[in-house]
């Protein structure tokens, strides 16, 4: 008798995954607690993690969001500004460093430094290049909204019973002088490039790690029976500045995300993983789920990452009789094949700075 | 003089009122109605001089309600009111908004609807008056409603986008409303469907019902707005 003779079949390739269809692969995560559709869930992280609150919506659960559209905006506008992206409008978080940066602005711990991009009359906030396509109208406007997404980014952190964040990125961009850190390389979305301070950073797994357990502290503290889900964003990198292949420096990026999130989901009861990386991303599913790019996840990719989610949770602990089951979900995005239209993803505009420009 | 309206289900309300005794106050006014349950009566179809249903269910629905007429003639008319297709509504929270985040807003809620689609095909085939109305804020509990500045809003509306289209944005009458956000819940007890020739006809909504409201309402609205019928859109 040795330990592997009482392994489940999942324990084992032949049996849980060269038997199977790649679509019968099943069984991925093990939930560690329960998510019931009336629990307030926060989804913060890279584009990535844009579909999981959707899809938490179109399933009955109970997606938090705090900054909430005007009555009768649009949803092409919605998303042009940013609402209904996250849980409020703090744009893409790629890395742990940001979500770091945001719950210690949301909860007093730094400032909001001062600095604002200009351009042709409108003013761009750093930390959310994006947020609204034009810039705001005068400064007073910036930073009236500043305060209202931090509010709101704190109250999403306060009322939620789980907190999911998707991990996008290690590469990021800091203020040499300041310390602090922008979500965009300056000179891309907005805002001018200063090499004099703009300063090139690749977080190690240490680093990355550090900050993650920073942000868990600061959340724990201030909402002691939060959850966290952890995800690891499957996309690769739209370009890396590391003086490495673009596909080399993706798979060191990810592969320090990943053990990141696996180490620290494995060393904290309060702090799960969810595989989104691992479904898109094995050789188990040869590149099915991405699109012609082998970047950008397909729709169906999407559903079926979610599907597993869902699939797994109920497996886990039953469906609740108050959530409409997935077959009677909307569908959260486009049509099947087509990369979703609803995503908001400021590190593609990257793209448009290869050399012959966006193809 | 001979007014048209083209609207939704709240049309009905209306429609009761007028036939139950108001038009022999006004008795220089006709009125005829074409109406559907539903949103769908925006997808009317614009032919030369005339608005043509879109499908069979809407040709039946206009006929019941037009009292046999299949389609909207223009010249047949002297002013037309678009009611209803349109929700209004203004967000109750005290979250804060840019102004461009405001403006997208007002123009979606504006633009976004069925009765400005409606308006514009109608614009494409007369210059006569229009009047534009939304349909009847949702019938609340009016403690604990925050107050909206339902005055400004429709001020804001009239100016950017009817105002180019020659159309006047009518409000709901300031006695049926609390709050600039709601109706009276008075308004909406035994309200009925619009009826369409279906077996739903001369029944009441539930006692739970927010959104349709009673000819009593609809008695109120058009005193209102009949005497200004002679004033310019």
């Amino acid at each position: 008798m040795n330990p592997y003779e009482t392994l489940p079949p999942k324990a084992f390739w032949r049996r849980a995954v060269a038997e199977n269809s790649m679509y019968d692969v099943s069984g991925l995560w093990n939930p560690k607690f329960k998510l019931s559709p009336k629990m307030p869930v926060s989804t913060y992280g890279s584009c990535f993690a844009q579909h999981i609150g959707r899809a938490l919506q179109a399933r009955g659960f109970n997606w938090l969001r705090t900054e909430t559209a005007p009555f009768g905006m649009s949803d092409a506008n919605r998303l042009a500004y940013n609402y209904d992206v996250f849980s409020s409008r703090t744009g893409n978080i790629y890395t742990t460093s940001l979500l770091l940066q945001w719950l210690q602005w949301a909860f007093g711990i730094k400032p909001v430094p001062e600095e604002i991009w200009e351009k042709g009359g409108r003013f761009y906030d750093p930390f959310r290049p994006r947020v609204e396509p034009d810039g705001f109208a005068s400064v007073e406007e910036l930073r009236a909204s500043q305060q209202q997404t931090l509010k709101s980014f704190r109250e999403s952190v306060t009322q939620a019973d789980v907190f999911v964040f998707t991990l996008g990125l290690t590469e990021r961009w800091l203020n040499s002088g300041k310390g602090y850190e922008y979500p965009m390389c300056p000179g891309t979305v907005a805002g001018e490039f200063d090499e004099a301070v703009h300063q090139f950073d690749n977080m190690i797994f240490s680093e990355v790690q550090k900050n993650l357990y920073a942000a868990l502290k600061i959340m724990r503290e201030q909402n002691e029976k939060l959850r966290v889900i952890l995800t690891v964003s499957p996309v690769p990198l739209t370009a890396t500045n590391s003086g490495k292949h673009v596909l080399v420096a993706t798979m060191q990026s990810k592969s320090v995300l990943r053990a990141v999130a696996g180490q620290t989901a494995d060393s904290r009861w309060y702090v799960d993983y969810f595989p989104s990386y691992e479904i898109i991303n094995s050789p188990v599913f040869r590149g099915n789920f991405f699109e012609p790019n082998q970047r950008n996840v397909a729709k169906h990719g999407v559903n079926f990452v979610m599907d597993s989610f869902f699939r797994d949770l109920n497996a886990r602990f039953g469906r609740k009789e108050d959530a409409p089951a997935p077959a009677a979900a909307k569908p959260a995005a486009a049509p099947a094949g087509k990369k979703s239209k609803d995503e908001v993803c400021e590190e593609e505009l990257l793209e448009a700075f290869a050399a012959g420009g966006r193809k | 003089m001979k007014l048209c309206i083209i609207g939704n289900s709240h049309v009905g309300a209306l429609r009761t009122a007028w036939t139950s005794g108001l038009s022999d106050d006004f008795p220089g006014i006709t009125i005829t109605c074409f109406a559907q349950r539903g949103q769908g009566i925006a997808e009317m179809v614009v032919a030369e001089g005339r608005l043509l249903p879109a499908n069979p269910y809407m040709k039946r629905t206009v006929e019941f309600t037009s009292g046999g007429l299949s389609e909207v003639v223009v010249a047949a008319y002297d002013a037309f009111l678009l009611y209803g297709l349109h929700e209004h509504g203004q967000e109750t929270g005290d979250t804060w908004y840019s102004s461009a985040v405001r403006a997208a807003a007002l123009k979606d809620k504006v633009t976004g609807q069925g009765n400005h689609a409606l308006l514009v095909k109608l614009r494409g085939l007369t210059d006569k008056p229009v009047w534009v109305a939304h349909d009847p804020l949702p019938a609340l509990d009016p403690s604990g409603l925050v107050a909206a500045d339902y005055d400004a809003e429709l001020a804001e509306m009239q100016r950017l986008y009817y105002d180019p289209l020659q159309a006047r944005l009518v409000p709901q009458p300031a006695e049926t409303m609390v709050a600039g956000r709601a109706t009276k819940l008075a308004f909406s007890k035994d309200s009925q469907p619009l009826a369409v020739g279906d077996d739903r006809d001369g029944r009441h909504h539930g006692a739970d019902e927010i959104q349709h409201m009673n000819t009593a309402y609809g008695e109120i609205w058009l005193r209102a707005f009949l005497p200004g019928l002679a004033a310019p859109a």
